[in-house]
């Protein structure tokens, strides 16, 4: 356990993985394995399951492929065009893996971790007092700029949403006249040509 | 468009000539311009308009010319934007920033344009980043100032982009494509500069005056008189903040020198020098007087620190030091004087000895804190170091690997002592035993309310070091899983959720971690607390996947762009509504990205402000 070849084929494996975010929480396994499938093999999909943070946000997922270059492939398709899973016209984002990103990952070798303990007399306690303070802090401001990122995420969901439908009332309308006939009768009262099917 | 018109009406004027063509006498070449007020110079980077294009065209100025008809001519290298060159960026790797361009290279259209000068709309402040030998490494200062950065260039011949320069471009010989070396003169005043700084400490006027009048005829071909509008407006601000921190009460030094750079053209080479000089001391134009009277403290304090080590540092050093650190006589300060050599360099060589030092100047963070303790205690902690001749390594930063071993058995041992977290025994045990899934272990945990998030760990750590960790610090067995990186969790912080055996050992553990803190190596405390797994529920809804209410299903038309598609995957094409819509949800990506880049950085910077009052080194 934690032998450096352990390592190393964990380094190995995360070349060859995919970060994807921005997923639909509807997106199954399946259906990624389909959509990267035409990049190459994909070994796993693995999706990262979100314990902490509140709300509903896009799920990621790790993906691995078959080889790295195939991993790259990936990452520069979807980085360059707006790649879209289950739906539109959210498109996910790709980056290459992390090794932080595995929560199963080996441990580093011949790295050692020290610790201390602080009690009130130490000199440092105070300061130590403080960067809890900091910390809790900079995780509170961390949660609101999560919660401002959701809301303005749905705001433009929401827009495009609008657009959206005016786009299709639009163009319902149109297929509305030319299917029903409405439009030629139009066309030969104003003596046009009238429009053609299709 | 031409000849008869006077210059005065688009104010245009030639500046230096400095020559005639070769092959045809009649052309005259000069070496800059004056142009609506501003001046071009050879090898500025300006900016032509095109029309129909929202962004001008960047390029470098390689001649600068007037025809026999009376034309005023300039060729221009081009810079390219990334947008220019889209299709041949490929995977151009990195993936080019919003202000990099790529400099014309190789042969074939594209390359370089005659322009008419009067075409020209503007300077733009570009600046070479490239790691190539013969460009002349920016400051940090330079490289906030620039609007633009290059480092690659883009061969209009082969079309393929590149980091390595060619010997020539277009005729003209690289080095001029690189930074300028600004102060390349100034081989000479060593002695001048030193003259200078007494300007600072005595105030009166008179005295300045003597400093700008000392001679400086350089004889410049390519005099860099361009680039001094933008400079004279920033020793203004500049000199008036190095006021603050020298404690010298006019002000009428800044409004003068000011004006001594109005005046003439030749001696603000010298003002130049000494704005650069001052880089180190007062680079942002911000009007917080305080950082920079630490700044100053704290750099000036090193020199002396050889001579006297141990000497508190004290605002009244201010004063006294500008000149002790330019004088000649002591050795230590010779950096100074090494530093007009190469100018490029300025703020680093200052400290360039000792490489302490150098980091040192490098770890400053004057913004955000008004709190003058931490740059004090700072330097106390490096003095101390280069007093245990520890080359180099500042007690502040250790990073992990290269920490001291100390010699600490398993054995839990408490206050002070540093704890080596080692593999805890048995640790092969635990696969003995069938385990059953980490979720389900999770919900259990949370019944029985044992479940523990243990927040402000390294984000390198592994499940087995947190667990080891915690066998360690509290002598518990207990099991731990990193918190993956989600979408949102890219923080200079991690999680963990450790499972404790009981609720009685989750609530010990979390009152000893509420008494007494538990540090990790680079001086984070770790801290846990009891925090309820997130419920997931129904996620039908997802932000950003629209859905039609009524589906013509039988007709599916190929026109109607705008119909819901599919459930698998695909990539839009341009021309399509849906790109539209994908490209704003790109843009919204972008944003939000940059928000967090920057609520971390600053989280960092004010956890490092924090970490570096602790004295004690682990």
């Amino acid at each position: 356990m934690g032998t450096s070849e352990e390592y190393a084929a964990f380094q190995e494996k995360v070349k060859r993985t995919v970060y994807i975010d921005n997923l639909s929480p509807q997106v199954t396994e399946p259906v990624m394995k389909n959509a990267l499938d035409q990049f190459g093999n994909v070994n796993s999909v693995q999706f990262i399951p979100n314990y902490i943070v509140p709300g509903n946000i896009p799920k990621c997922a790790l993906v691995e492929m078959e080889s790295k270059k195939q991993a790259d492939a990936v990452i520069s398709v979807i980085t360059e065009f707006p790649f879209m899973i289950s739906g539109m016209p959210r498109p996910v984002r790709a980056s290459a893996a992390v090794e932080n990103m595995f929560d199963d990952r080996p441990r580093k070798p011949d790295r050692k971790i020290h610790c201390r303990w602080l009690d009130n007399d130490d000199p440092d306690f105070e300061i130590a007092k403080k960067l809890k303070h900091l910390s809790q802090i900079h995780s509170k401001e961390a949660d609101f700029l999560l919660k401002k990122q959701l809301q303005e995420e749905e705001k433009l969901a929401k827009k495009q949403q609008e657009e959206l439908k005016a786009h299709y009332k639009k163009h319902e309308l149109m297929d509305g006249i030319m299917s029903d006939g409405t439009a030629k009768r139009l066309a030969r009262l104003y003596n046009i040509r009238p429009p053609n099917e299709g | 468009m031409l000849g008869w018109r006077m210059d005065n009406e688009v104010g245009f004027k030639w500046g230096t000539k400095i020559g005639n063509g070769v092959r045809n006498k009649d052309i005259q070449f000069f070496n800059s311009f004056t142009l609506r007020g501003i001046e071009y110079s050879l090898y500025d980077c300006v900016c032509f308009y095109s029309v129909g294009n929202p962004e001008t065209y960047i390029g470098k100025l390689v001649k600068i010319l007037e025809t026999p008809n009376h034309e005023r001519k300039v060729k221009v290298v081009w810079l390219f934007r990334p947008t220019e060159i889209r299709n041949y960026l490929g995977n151009a790797k990195p993936q080019p920033q919003w202000n990099e361009l790529f400099l014309a290279s190789g042969q074939g259209k594209g390359l370089f344009n005659f322009n008419d000068a009067e075409n020209v709309v503007g300077k733009c402040n570009v600046i070479c980043t490239s790691d190539d030998k013969r460009n002349p490494q920016p400051s940090e200062e330079e490289l906030r100032k620039a609007h633009y950065i290059y480092y690659r260039t883009f061969d209009v011949g082969k079309t393929e982009i590149s980091e390595k320069f060619p010997d020539e471009i277009c005729g003209s010989k690289v080095e001029f494509f690189f930074n300028q070396r600004k102060y390349q003169r100034i081989q000479k005043p060593k002695i001048k500069i030193r003259h200078e700084y007494q300007l600072f400490t005595e105030s009166p006027s008179p005295k300045l005056n003597k400093g700008v009048d000392i001679p400086c005829k350089i004889p410049s071909p390519a005099s860099r008189n361009g680039s001094l509008v933008k400079e004279s407006e920033n020793v203004a601000g500049k000199a008036s903040l190095v006021e603050h921190g020298c404690g010298s009460s006019s002000s009428d030094s800044a409004k003068l020198k000011y004006v001594a750079v109005e005046g003439g053209s030749e001696p603000d080479i010298q003002i130049k020098d000494r704005v650069r000089s001052l880089e180190m001391i007062s680079p942002e134009k911000t009007s917080h007087s305080q950082p920079y009277k630490k700044r100053i403290i704290a750099l000036y304090d090193k020199s002396p620190a050889k001579q006297n080590s141990g000497e508190t540092p004290t605002k009244t050093f201010a004063k006294a030091v500008p000149e002790h650190v330019y004088d000649k006589s002591v050795p230590t300060n010779n950096h100074v004087l090494e530093a007009s050599k190469q100018p490029g360099d300025v703020s680093l060589n200052l400290l360039a000895n000792d490489k302490s030092r150098v980091r040192f100047s490098k770890m400053f963070s004057p913004d955000s804190t008004s709190h003058s303790q931490p740059y004090k205690k700072r330097i106390i902690a490096l003095e101390k170091s280069p007093a245990k001749q520890n080359s180099g390594e500042t007690a502040i930063k250790t990073p992990v690997k290269s920490v001291p071993q100390h010699a600490f058995a398993k054995s839990v041992s408490k206050n002070n002592h540093v704890l080596e977290v080692s593999r805890q025994p048995n640790y092969d045990r635990r696969s003995w035993f069938k385990q059953q899934p980490w979720e389900e272990k999770l919900q259990k945990a949370q019944e029985t309310e044992s479940l523990v998030l243990l927040e402000n760990l390294d984000p390198s750590f592994s499940s087995v070091e947190v667990e080891d960790l915690i066998w360690h610090a509290f002598n518990e067995r207990v099991e731990a899983r990193m918190v993956q990186f989600g979408t949102f969790s890219n923080s200079p912080y991690a999680k963990a959720f450790v499972l404790f055996k009981s609720k009685v050992a989750a609530q010990s553990a979390i009152c000893k971690w509420n008494s007494s803190f538990l540090i990790l190596p680079d001086g984070r405390p770790v801290v846990g607390r009891q925090r309820n797994l997130r419920v997931s529920d129904q996620e039908t809804t997802f932000a950003g996947h629209l859905a039609l209410d009524r589906f013509k299903v039988p007709k599916q038309r190929e026109d109607q762009r705008n119909a819901v598609a599919v459930s698998t995957a695909h990539c839009t094409q341009t021309n399509t509504f849906e790109f539209d819509l994908a490209m704003q949800w790109r843009e919204l990506q972008e944003k939000t990205d940059l928000w967090w880049k920057t609520l971390h950085e600053k989280q960092r910077k004010e956890e490092n402000e924090l970490k570096s009052q602790l004295k004690l080194k682990l």
